[in-house]
């Protein structure tokens, strides 16, 4: 089944999101509101507002009130990618030129801000302090995942579990907010938010661990970049910490420094593509994936939980 | 009124608490740490000390201010040029952003500590409005000198401007916002006279470039015209407040030469 299939039910209320995240970005200034909508028509699976449409669903599920949170969360997402591109000298982002490209580094650094600032503004309008505390915790931590992996970058002399904190900080953490927001925003009892919270961070964790298995498996088409880009960059991903358990890898990817190119990588991305690093990590994402589901077990049943039972299904078998 | 040794001994320590909560070794070793605006700190302390609030909230109310004012301006630093070699110049261009981002972020945390979310609104709004300010700033058409003068003026003084509009204070905003632009025209004039280079000077040149010679004139004679309307605030709306005056008096004669 298709993704946006299994939460078909919900699709009133995404078109409705669709159109807040419109609204919101709807700046005075015509190259700002340019530059939003562009990031915008990029498209996206939005799957943050349909966490926190899923999770809604556990408590008293009222739209005009959580669609606050989804878009929110949507655009904090969508700020840090603006600003992720000017950091990575970007140039492309889901086949289309991202804003520093096609404008500069300043407009793609003040529209990253103004996009903040709208999601905040909108945040604000949610009642429950324990949301924003939530979120608010979940943003530093975001920025210093951020931080920390740019510290860590080239550095082969670092273990799996500095990886995991990193992919926490960095992806799981957002998606486990958006299942804990949506869910508070709907005052869900705190023993239930807490365990969307948790499900939430498995399947972000698996998530983030297929996106970096799929930078060696899949094709440069099915990504949208080359293959191996992450490690090219310096970024060191689960695959390539356990290919570093290799002797003759290890001294491959050791060679590997900003100077080198493309090209040059090519031949050590099929050695690990063949390695047993990829089963290696497959196996680490599908643990994370049996947590999930063990978690929602302990969930009221409904339709929302099945839902997210076959989203957590979906992003162990993606294949990009 | 706060004495004025008990004032200095508490901007002493909200800068000290600024510089704790903003400390972070890895973007310290390959950024410089951001100026702490001392006249926005000063001028923050005594808005929310003059509206007598608990000191918890004039703390937090402050530092947040200056958070926001830092990541800001932590972002202006950000350049459109690329750096020619994967280097340390990449990773402090890069941190540069991730820097402002953090200072946000924390922001955000600390109004959510105390459960303020209408001050979290309050500056989430004013960075909206500084945005979009900042880019019709970037790319300035504009043909009067005092268009261009006040979309500068609407970008230095909008967080001061959110917080005297939710408090209802008029005359505080009148204060503030002129005695912002006279400190941003102040830099603005030295840069002009030294010849460095500023986003504010590049594009008066080019937008009044026929009048190249007259650009010092146009300043001294708008930096004139402010510093009489701070002036009459002052000593209109002030009078009692001995601290302020003797601070904005300060900067009002920082510049003789003029």
């Amino acid at each position: 089944m298709k993704l946006k299939m299994m939460y078909s039910f919900l699709n009133t209320d995404l078109n409705l999101i669709e159109k807040e995240l419109e609204e919101t970005i709807q700046a005075e200034q015509p190259l700002l509101r340019q530059a939003g909508l562009h990031l915008l028509q990029a498209g996206g699976k939005r799957i943050r507002p349909v966490f926190v449409l899923l999770a809604g669903k556990f408590g008293d599920y009222n739209i005009d009130k959580i669609k606050h949170v989804a878009v929110a969360l949507e655009l904090i997402h969508m700020a840090s990618l603006v600003h992720d591109d000017v950091i990575d000298d970007a140039g492309m982002r889901r086949g289309k030129p991202t804003i520093k490209a096609k404008w500069d580094n300043k407009i793609a650094v003040y529209t990253g801000d103004y996009i903040l600032a709208r999601s905040l503004e909108l945040m604000a309008k949610v009642e429950q302090i324990e949301a924003h505390k939530i979120l608010a915790y979940s943003l530093v931590e975001l920025n210093i995942g951020e931080i920390e992996q740019i510290r860590d970058k080239y550095n082969f002399d670092q273990n799996v579990r500095t990886y995991l904190r990193r992919i926490k900080r960095k992806t799981a953490l957002l998606i486990a907010v958006s299942c804990q927001l949506g869910a508070v925003a709907s005052d869900v009892p705190a023993s239930i938010h807490r365990k969307l919270y948790l499900f939430g961070y498995y399947v972000g964790m698996a998530f983030q661990i297929t996106d970096d298995i799929l930078d060696f498996t899949a094709t440069e088409e099915q990504l949208g970049k080359p293959a191996g880009s992450d490690l090219l960059q310096g970024n060191i991903t689960l695959p390539v910490l356990f290919a570093l358990q290799d002797p003759v890898l290890n001294s491959q990817i050791n060679k590997i420094s900003e100077s080198t190119t493309y090209e040059e990588i090519q031949p050590l991305v099929r050695a690990i593509k063949q390695s047993s690093a990829i089963d290696y990590s497959t196996d680490i994402s599908n643990r994370y994936l049996e947590k999930a589901y063990k978690i929602l077990k302990e969930l009221p049943q409904n339709r929302a939980r099945n839902t997210l039972y076959n989203i957590a299904k979906f992003i162990g078998k993606r294949k990009f | 009124m706060i004495l004025l040794q008990d004032f200095e001994v508490k901007i002493a320590e909200l800068k000290e608490l600024i510089q704790t909560r903003i400390s972070y070794p890895f973007i310290n070793k390959y950024i410089e740490t951001p100026i702490i605006d001392e006249d926005r700190l000063i001028l923050l302390y005594l808005i929310f000390d003059d509206l007598q609030l608990p000191s918890r909230e004039v703390e937090r109310y402050t530092i947040t201010s200056m958070l926001v004012q830092m990541a800001l301006d932590t972002h202006e630093t950000v350049s459109n040029s690329v750096p020619q070699e994967k280097s340390d110049r990449l990773t402090s261009r890069q941190l540069t952003v991730l820097a402002g981002d953090y200072y946000s972020s924390l922001y955000y945390y600390l109004l959510a500590d105390i459960d303020d979310i209408n001050f979290i609104r309050i500056l989430a709004e004013a960075i909206k409005d500084i945005n979009e300010n900042k880019i019709i700033f970037y790319q300035s058409d504009a043909k009067q000198f005092e268009t261009f003068i006040h979309t500068v003026e609407l970008i230095e003084c909008a967080v001061f401007r959110k917080i005297t509009g939710f408090f209802q204070i008029p005359s505080w905003n009148e204060l503030t916002s002129k005695v912002l632009l006279l400190k941003r025209l102040l830099l603005e004039r030295e840069n002009l006279i030294t010849n460095n280079n500023s986003l504010f000077i590049d594009t008066m040149r080019k937008l009044f470039m026929e009048q190249e010679s007259n650009l010092l004139n146009m300043m001294d004679t708008y930096i004139r015209d402010i510093e009489k309307a701070i002036e009459t605030n002052l000593m209109t709306n002030f009078k009692s407040n001995s601290v302020l005056s003797q601070r904005v008096n300060a900067l009002l004669h920082s510049n003789n030469s003029r």
